[in-house]
C-alpha cells in the first residue's frame, strides 16, 4: 500500500507507493480544494528518439513521434476520450515535452469516474491509417502555428548552438515532413516501449483520498512486464556547437536567448535548489546586473531567467528583448565570473533564499500545481519535495562551488530573432 | 464561500474573503477609470512606475530585497480593459504566517509596502525622475511594439478595431506608441493624482480574518487627499452590425482568421448566463461543435476557438489555417452558429458546455489570484455571485435561452492576417 509523508514546513501529508501493476502512485489530499488535478504520465519525451530493434541494435523514430501518440491515444474505437470527459465536466488535456508525456484533467465534480476515464484510455491505444493520416493535418497546423512564434524559434535555434548532437536539438512536434512518415505501426511500437507501468507515475492532488486512488488503480490497471528500456545514446561533447544564431522574423525587436550549457551531472536536490538561488543572485531583479542591464536600456520588463534540464542536458536560460543580446551576453559573462572569483554575499545568499522559499511555498496552493511538482520531482529521479528541503542545507560557500561547476561562460551560445 | 462587501469612506468598496485555507494573504486595490484614448497611456505607464521602487525604499534593488526579506512577498501590477474601463491593479501576496520560518505575521508590513507604492512614489518635486519615467516608458512602448510578436493575439486586437472604430472596443489600455512617445513626468504625476481622486476604486483582501487594521489604514491614506469623489460611466454599447472586412499579408507560415461577431446580450443583461453558455457550445470547451467539427472532424486547423466579451457583447472566433482553407472554415463556424439557432444540438453536447463552464469558474476559486480574476470582473456592476451562484445561475439556463442568445449573434467583421504571396481570398 501506500506510505505516507508529512512535510514539516507545509503540514501536509503526501502518499506515495508502487502499485503492483508497476505503476508508481503520488496523492497529496489538500482537503480544502474545489478541484482535483490529476495527471498519468511517461518518462518519454521528444529527446527519447530511438526504439530498440529485434537485432538488439536500435533505430531512429521519425521526429515528433512522442507528441503525435499523444494526439493520437485520446482516439477510441468507440470515439474521442474528450467526448467521454464531456460527461463528467472535467477538463481534460495533454502535454508532451522533451522527457515526458502526460495526460491530465481538472474536475470539482464526477473526479473518481474522470479518474477511470484517464486510466483507461492511456492504456488502450488504437491506431489506423486512417486515423493516423487524419492527424497529421490537424498536427501538421499546430506545427505551422509554432513556426510562426519567434519565442520558439529562438529557444531551438539556442539548443542547436549548445548540443552537437543530443535529441534536445529537435522540434517536439517534429516537423510536417517528420511527421509524414509517423505509421500506425511505429505508434504501436513506441506505445509498447515506453507506456509501460513501469516507466509511468500517476499524481492526483486535491480533496481525494489516497484509498479511492488506488482502488481505481486496482480496478483498471493490469500488471506489467518487468521493463529494459533502451539507454540513451550520451556522447555530446561539452563543448558547444556554435556560439551564435541568428534568424529573422516580424517581430518588433531583437529578441534574445542567451545559454550556457551545464556540464553532464547526475542532479541531486541540493543542485535544483541551488539554480534557483543563482538565477535570482545572478540576474534578480535584486542583482546588481539588473539594475545595470536596465539602466543601459538593455533590458525591458520582459527579461526572465530559468534552468531547465532532463536526460543529458542542461541549460541555464536567460531571454528577453534588446536592440543589443550581445553586450547583453557580455555583461552576464561578467556577472558570473566575477561571482566565480568573489564569492557568494552571505547577506544577499540569505534574502534571497529566503524568498525563494516563500516563492516555491506560494505556489503550491492549487492543486494542477502540487501534482505538477510531484511529476517534476519523480521524472528527475527525486524525493517528492527533495529541493525545498534541499534549500535550508545551502551555503554561500556550497553555491559558489555550484556555480563554478555547472556555469561556463566559455559554454555559452546567444541566439537572436531581429526584425526583418 | 464567504463574500462580504463592505462600504468604506470616500466611495470606496471592499470584498473581504476572509476564509483563510491558503498558503498566502493576498491584498489588491482595483482602480477603474473611463478608456479614453487621449489618457490611456498617462494611466498605463503607472503601475510600472509605482511599483519598481517608493520613497521609503528608493532604488528598485532596495524594494526587491525588501520584499525577497518578506519571504518572497510578491508585488504585481497592471492594467487592462473591461469594458469601457480602463483598470489598474495594485496587489500584494505574502505567506500567511503559519508557513513562514518563525511563525510572522508580514500583513502590517505588506500592506503598508501597498500603499506606500501608491501614496509615497519617489517623486522629485511632485514629478516621476526623469531617468525612473524614461525607462518605465520605454518599457511601455516596447510592450506595444511587440504585441506583433503574438500572431493569434496580434490578429484578434485587428479585428476587435474593426469591430468597433469609435468605442472603447478599440482603444488599446497600454495607449498607442504615439501617446506613449508623447507621454511626460508631469501628465504621469497627474495621472496618479486624478486616479487616487476620481477612480472607481475597490480593494479586495483575502486570508484575512480582521480588516479592520487595512480598512483604516487605507481610510488614513485617503483621507489625506483633497479631494475624492468617484467617477461614473453611462453604458454605450452599440448594437449595428456592419460588414467590415480587412486582409494583411505578413510573413507568415499560417493564415489567422479572426471573425468578430455581434451579440445583443450584455451586462448587466439576465441573459448574459445564456450567451455565455452559446458560447461555450459553440467553440468555447473542448467538446463545443467548433472543435468537433471544424478541427477533429475536418482536420482544417490546430484551434478554432469562441470567447465572449460580456462587457462589450462581442464574440470573437479566432483560427490558424491555411489560405486556402479560410472559405471552409468559415462556412463552418457559420453553419455550427446557424445550428444552435435552430436547437440543433444534442443534450449531452448542451449538458457538456455547461458542465465545463461550472467546474471552470469553481476552480477559480482554488487559489487567491484566481479568485480575484473572477471577481474582479464584477465590480463594473458591484453586483456579486459567488462560483456556487453562478452555478445555480448557469444551471437554470434553457435550451431555447441558448437559441435565442444565438439567434442575437451576427456576423460583424472579418479580419484575416494571411502569409505574403498568396492568392486573393
Amino acid at each position: 500500500m501506500m506510505q505516507a509523508f508529512t512535510h514539516p514546513l507545509l503540514g501536509d501529508t503526501i502518499y506515495t507507493g508502487e502499485h503492483p501493476s508497476g505503476l508508481t502512485i503520488f496523492v497529496w489530499p489538500r482537503p480544502t480544494a474545489r478541484s482535483t488535478y490529476a495527471v498519468f504520465a511517461t518518462r518519454y519525451g521528444s529527446v527519447h528518439n530511438s526504439l530498440p530493434t529485434p537485432e538488439g541494435g536500435s533505430e531512429t523514430v521519425p521526429a515528433g513521434i512522442a507528441h503525435f501518440l499523444e494526439h493520437k491515444l485520446f482516439e477510441s474505437e468507440d470515439g474521442d476520450a474528450f467526448a467521454r470527459f464531456a460527461n463528467t465536466g472535467a477538463s481534460a488535456n495533454a502535454y508532451t515535452s522533451f522527457d515526458r508525456t502526460a495526460y491530465l484533467f481538472q474536475a470539482t465534480e464526477n473526479v473518481l469516474p474522470s479518474l477511470d476515464i484517464l486510466l483507461d484510455f492511456v492504456q488502450h491505444p488504437y491506431f489506423t491509417e486512417e486515423t493516423v493520416q487524419k492527424e497529421q493535418g490537424i498536427i501538421g497546423q499546430e506545427i505551422r502555428m509554432c513556426e510562426d512564434s519567434p519565442g520558439r524559434l529562438l529557444l531551438f535555434n539556442l539548443l542547436r548552438g549548445l548540443y552537437h548532437t543530443h535529441s534536445v536539438r529537435v522540434e517536439i512536434a517534429g516537423t510536417v515532413e517528420s511527421i509524414a512518415d509517423i505509421t500506425p505501426d511505429l505508434l504501436y511500437r513506441c506505445y509498447n516501449q515506453y507506456y509501460n507501468l513501469h516507466n509511468m507515475a500517476l499524481v492526483v492532488a486535491g480533496p481525494v483520498t489516497p484509498e479511492s486512488v488506488w482502488e481505481a488503480a486496482d480496478r483498471l490497471l493490469k500488471p506489467a512486464a518487468p521493463l529494459a528500456l533502451p539507454a540513451m545514446r550520451l556522447d555530446e561533447p561539452d563543448t558547444v556547437c556554435c556560439a551564435y544564431t541568428e534568424a529573422v522574423m516580424p517581430v518588433s525587436a531583437p529578441l534574445f536567448y542567451v545559454g550556457f550549457k551545464e556540464p553532464q551531472r547526475a542532479l541531486a536536490a541540493q543542485d535544483a535548489a541551488g539554480a534557483l538561488v543563482l538565477l535570482e543572485l545572478l540576474a534578480g531583479d535584486s542583482s546588481p546586473l539588473y539594475t545595470q542591464l536596465m539602466q543601459q536600456a538593455l533590458i525591458n520588463d520582459q527579461f526572465s531567467y530559468e534552468y531547465f534540464n532532463g536526460p543529458g542536458y542542461g541549460i541555464w536560460l536567460f531571454g528577453g528583448e534588446s536592440a543589443e543580446p550581445e553586450r547583453v551576453r557580455q555583461l552576464l559573462c561578467e556577472r558570473v565570473e566575477e561571482l566565480q572569483q568573489n564569492g557568494i554575499d552571505a547577506a544577499a545568499f540569505e534574502a534571497v533564499r529566503r524568498g525563494v522559499y516563500g516563492r516555491l511555498v506560494s505556489e503550491l496552493e492549487e492543486p494542477s500545481a502540487c501534482a505538477e511538482l510531484l511529476l517534476d520531482h519523480w521524472v528527475s529521479g527525486m524525493q517528492p519535495l527533495a529541493p525545498l528541503d534541499a534549500l535550508a542545507a545551502l551555503t554561500p560557500e556550497g553555491l559558489h562551488k555550484q556555480l563554478c561547476e555547472r556555469i561556463q561562460t566559455h559554454r555559452c551560445s546567444l541566439s537572436v530573432v531581429r526584425p526583418e | 464561500m464567504e463574500l462580504h462587501t463592505l462600504s468604506l469612506p470616500q466611495d470606496m468598496t471592499l470584498l473581504h474573503l476572509p476564509e483563510q485555507r491558503f498558503r498566502t494573504v493576498r491584498v489588491t486595490g482595483v482602480f477603474a477609470v473611463p478608456l479614453r484614448q487621449e489618457d490611456a497611456a498617462a494611466y498605463a505607464v503607472l503601475p510600472g512606475l509605482l511599483t519598481r521602487r517608493c520613497r521609503r525604499l528608493p532604488t528598485t534593488a532596495a524594494l526587491s530585497r525588501r520584499l525577497e526579506e518578506l519571504y518572497g512577498a510578491s508585488v504585481e501590477a497592471g492594467v487592462n480593459r473591461l469594458g469601457q474601463w480602463q483598470v489598474l491593479r495594485f496587489s500584494i501576496s505574502f505567506l500567511c504566517k503559519a508557513y513562514t520560518l518563525n511563525k510572522e505575521d508580514l500583513t502590517e508590513d505588506c500592506t503598508r509596502l501597498l500603499l506606500g507604492m501608491l501614496f509615497d512614489p519617489a517623486l522629485e518635486e511632485d514629478v516621476f525622475p526623469q531617468t525612473d519615467f524614461e525607462q518605465e516608458k520605454r518599457c511601455l512602448l516596447e510592450r506595444l511594439q511587440a504585441e506583433i510578436n503574438d500572431k493569434r493575439r496580434y490578429a484578434c486586437h485587428q479585428c476587435e478595431a474593426l469591430l468597433g472604430p469609435e468605442d472603447a472596443l478599440s482603444v488599446n489600455p497600454l495607449g498607442t506608441p504615439q501617446t506613449v512617445e508623447a507621454l511626460t513626468p508631469v501628465e504621469a504625476a497627474a495621472a496618479r493624482e486624478r486616479l487616487l481622486s476620481t477612480a472607481r476604486i475597490h480593494w479586495l483582501c483575502q486570508g484575512v480574518e480582521d480588516v479592520s487594521a487595512l480598512t483604516q489604514a487605507i481610510h488614513n491614506r485617503f483621507a489625506g487627499l483633497a479631494f475624492r469623489k468617484a467617477v461614473s460611466l453611462q453604458a454605450d454599447v452599440a448594437f449595428t452590425v456592419k460588414e467590415s472586412q480587412r486582409t494583411d499579408e505578413m510573413d507568415v507560415q499560417q493564415a489567422k482568421l479572426v471573425l468578430g461577431y455581434r451579440v445583443a446580450v450584455t451586462e448587466p443583461d439576465d441573459q448574459v448566463m445564456a450567451a455565455r453558455l452559446m458560447c461555450s457550445l459553440w467553440g468555447g470547451c473542448p467538446s463545443s461543435l467548433l472543435f468537433r467539427h471544424v478541427r477533429e472532424e475536418q482536420s482544417l486547423c490546430y484551434y478554432c476557438a469562441a470567447s465572449y466579451d460580456r462587457f462589450h457583447g462581442v464574440v470573437l472566433v479566432d483560427s490558424g489555417v491555411q489560405t486556402e482553407n479560410v472559405p471552409l472554415v468559415k462556412q463552418e463556424v457559420q453553419r455550427q452558429l446557424e445550428a444552435i439557432r435552430h436547437g440543433e444540438f444534442s443534450d449531452e453536447e448542451l449538458e457538456a458546455a455547461r458542465l465545463y463552464l461550472i467546474q471552470h469558474f469553481t476552480s477559480l476559486d482554488d487559489t487567491p489570484a484566481g479568485r480575484e480574476s473572477y471577481y474582479v470582473g464584477q465590480t463594473v456592476y458591484d453586483n456579486y455571485l459567488t462560483p456556487d451562484a453562478f452555478a445555480g445561475r448557469m444551471l437554470a439556463v434553457t435550451r431555447e435561452d441558448v437559441c435565442r442568445a444565438a439567434q442575437l449573434t451576427h456576423l460583424d467583421s472579418t479580419y484575416l492576417l494571411r502569409p505574403v504571396e498568396e492568392v486573393s481570398v
